[in-house]
């Protein structure tokens, strides 16, 4: 990391602490006993005091965050709204968030960079999540009374979805959303090949390509009929360059691309199976945390701070999955999931094969011989080096058996 | 607020971290064949345990999670307890790979590996101690080339695939391994990790890390983090036909335990295992459930044999401050009981736990 950029994170590191013990002092001051009793005093003394101290506390923000931030001017702290000051808190707290993934590629050691941006995207959910717990709050200290639990239920829900909906690539457990991530890119270099190959076609055809995106988009019918547009386009051009007859390679390709379109359509579907069964189960899971949640508040039992509240989330979330993923019915759905990825990875495989065999280099199939052949010689080698070995062995006994016979 | 602040904290405690280090250990290569290599860590007493132990690691993740640091390294606690000892690096395999065949594991790469601990240090029959996939690997060994091994240790290895306590034994039956080899050739690490972590969804993806913002501050917690967390992710592949069998033969047929697997035309017969035995579970292991590793020491013909239960989770038994105090030392005590060169227990018989089954608090 350069000077400049190591001067220009201390600086702001260092702005960013001062704001941050200020912002504790403020929140210590107003509520002293806040560790013990998280409900917020509902006063309108209180209020005018926090509200002073978000002015003073924007004020200095505005100030330090102005040299950071090209757009300093978007919130305006002398509004009307009470609101205003949760409103600075909160994008207060997402600047440090963005500024956390700016200097995330600082970091120098990449299993330091990798994890801190873990950490970082943890933070974020768990930022989230606070905000939803204040929430919780801040009803409870507004009183709502019993009859009022199942419309705070519901509003807990919607923002609950929320964030579900905003994280949930991460919010998810990190495999699953490596498996969607993964999967989506089979999918997405599957589009772009075929694409490649089809560009020189479907750039002169509006028709063509108005049938290929519908293809792309998983319509069968639109696939046949594209293909057999293609075939036709092919053979009236290249075709006739590499003098190839309807039924040779170009037949041969359009085939491959059918079987491949198959697998694309049974991948989709597969992945959306798999996903369907994975939202549900988060969604349950929440719903479920929430109904426990308004019951253990109506018994005054609620989770007396976020840490117990975010404890509670996660372990019940686990837990759900866990029964999920247990289940013979989600073992088979997401064996069915990358069997079909890997279905239609070879159908990939089997197209770059019949395009680049047009041209003379060796395609993975060549390649795999190749790889055969080494590794039948490289076991040949071990089996001849052994018997040189006994035999050598052999040998040296005999040698030592005639020395002593010759001693005798 | 606390949060943030150590998330700065902790960005700038790793911008100045240069690298994460592991595998420190001074070592010497002693054999390489193909991708395998194998390394030697000198014995640091002056009276090492004379008959050496070859450790033989899985193939999913690399062997310096035996020498993650010097604070918690297996190796160095087994060099302190005079053991002399021998690992197994397999290396990553890459397409050309994608041949090799449990036999070329286990008659080949393991067998040469054994064979050379022999000649380099004059000892006929050696120990063995199989980590995880590599103490399956070695108790296939161990009933294939029972006379080269004198005392067997197995490290949570999966042994019995009937059981569906573990996610991964009900998924790996549903599995076609079939496209999926012919599909990849060489099974990426990067395609196995995600299914490692949703077995414990919630905790490895999202509250670890959200647990580590506490110690932030703390360059030391931070590095004995990362490097875990280095070695996690430091997966090699899975050359696809040694692979395709592991998966047919154990997770979908079960062979070994019904002593019906096949290896290079061999039948594997667990009853060949007869040199003393020692298996290690951990009790709440979510990868390999003591249902899977226990049924081991009913099914060989070893007299003397036990199980040491570790209160703990899979890599725990590794890296865990309890593996370092009383787990490492426990398994060195056991082979060094068992290492006298004259295959009795030696005279300088040093305190160890005798029970058929014993815990390690």
């Amino acid at each position: 990391m350069g000077e400049d950029a190591t001067n220009l994170w201390d600086g702001w590191r260092q702005y960013q602490e001062n704001m941050m013990n200020t912002w504790n002092s403020s929140i210590s001051a107003l509520w002293p006993d806040r560790k013990k009793d998280t409900q917020p005093r509902k006063t309108p003394e209180i209020w005018q005091q926090w509200w002073k101290i978000q002015e003073d506390c924007y004020r200095t923000w505005q100030d330090g965050i102005k040299n950071f931030q090209a757009d300093n001017g978007l919130l305006n702290p002398l509004s009307d709204s009470s609101k205003i000051a949760i409103r600075i808190y909160q994008d207060w707290l997402k600047t440090i968030q963005n500024r956390l993934d700016l200097y995330t590629p600082l970091v120098p050691d990449p299993v330091a960079r990798n994890m801190l941006d873990r950490i970082t995207r943890s933070s974020n959910l768990y930022t989230s999540l606070a905000s939803f717990w204040e929430d919780f709050l801040n009803d409870g200290a507004a009183g709502e009374k019993e009859s009022n639990a199942a419309a705070s239920l519901r509003k807990w829900q919607e923002k609950y979805f929320t964030i579900l909906t905003e994280y949930f690539t991460f919010g998810l457990p990190e495999g699953l959303a490596d498996i969607i991530k993964k999967s989506g890119e089979i999918a997405v270099i599957y589009q772009q090949n075929v694409v490649d190959l089809f560009k020189p076609w479907i750039a002169s055809s509006p028709d063509l390509q108005e049938e290929f995106f519908h293809a792309l988009s998983g319509d069968r019918d639109a696939s046949l009929v594209f293909l057999k547009n293609w075939q036709k386009a092919y053979q009236q051009s290249y075709g006739k360059l590499f003098h190839i007859p309807g039924i040779g390679p170009a037949g041969n390709l359009a085939g491959k691309m059918l079987v491949s379109f198959e697998s694309y359509v049974q991948y989709v579907s597969s992945l959306n199976d798999f996903l369907a069964g994975i939202y549900k189960t988060g969604f349950d899971a929440m719903e479920g945390l929430l109904k426990k949640m308004d019951e253990l508040r109506a018994q005054s039992k609620a989770p007396s701070s976020f840490r117990e509240f975010y404890d509670l989330w996660w372990r019940n979330n686990e837990e759900t999955y866990l029964q999920l993923f247990k289940t013979e019915s989600f073992g088979r759905m997401f064996s069915e999931m990358v069997d079909a990825g890997a279905r239609l990875k070879k159908r990939l495989d089997d197209i770059m094969t019949s395009v680049v065999s047009l041209w003379p280099i060796p395609t993975q199939k060549d390649m795999d011989s190749v790889y055969k052949s080494i590794y039948q010689l490289k076991k040949d080698h071990r089996n001849e080096a052994r018997k040189i070995e006994e035999l050598l062995g052999r040998v040296s006994r005999m040698e030592e058996k005639l020395n002593g016979k010759g001693a005798d | 607020m606390t949060m943030q602040k150590k998330l700065l904290q902790g960005i700038g405690t790793m911008i100045s971290m240069q690298d994460v280090d592991a595998d420190l250990t001074p070592k010497k290569l002693v054999f390489h064949q193909d991708k395998m290599r194998l390394f030697h860590y000198k014995p640091m007493v002056t009276n090492p345990v004379p008959v050496p132990v070859l450790i033989v690691n899985t193939l999913v993740n690399r062997q310096y999670m035996m020498d993650l640091h010097r604070e918690r390294s297996v190796i160095h606690t087994f060099q302190e307890q005079g053991l002399d000892v021998y690992i197994i690096d397999w290396g990553y395999p890459d397409q050309s790979d994608k041949y090799l065949s449990m036999e070329d594991y286990i008659d080949e790469y393991l067998n040469d590996a054994v064979d050379t601990v022999r000649k380099e240090t004059g000892i006929d029959k050696i120990n063995l101690l199989g980590i995880y996939q590599g103490g399956t690997f070695s108790v296939i060994y161990s009933a294939l080339y029972p006379e080269k091994v004198k005392n067997l240790v197995t490290m949570v290895a999966p042994i019995d695939f009937s059981t569906n306590d573990g996610i991964l034994y009900s998924w790996g039956k549903y599995l076609n391994i079939d496209n999926l080899v012919d599909a990849f050739g060489v099974i990426p690490g990067a395609f196995m990790n995600p299914g490692f972590l949703m077995l414990k969804p919630f905790l490895l993806s999202l509250d670890k890390h959200a647990g580590i913002i506490d110690n932030l501050d703390d360059p030391d917690a931070v590095r004995d983090f990362l490097s875990l967390e280095k070695w996690l992710f430091d997966s090699p592949g899975q050359a696809g036909e040694a692979f395709r069998k592991f998966v047919k033969d154990l997770f979908q047929a079960n062979l070994l335990v019904q002593n019906k697997m096949e290896l290079g035309g061999r039948t594997v017969d667990l009853k060949k295992i007869d040199m003393p035995l020692l298996t290690v579970l951990a009790e709440q292991d979510h990868l390999v459930p003591p249902a899977s590793t226990l049924p081991l020491n009913d099914l060989v013909a070893s007299k003397d044999k036990e199980i040491i239960h570790f209160p703990g989770g899979h890599i725990g038994t590794l890296v865990s401050s309890s593996a370092h105090r009383k787990l490492a030392p426990a398994i060195a005590r056991w082979l060094a009981d068992r290492s006298a060169p004259d295959g009795k227990k030696g005279p300088e018989k040093r305190e160890s736990a005798r029970s058929k089954s014993s815990p390690v608090n």
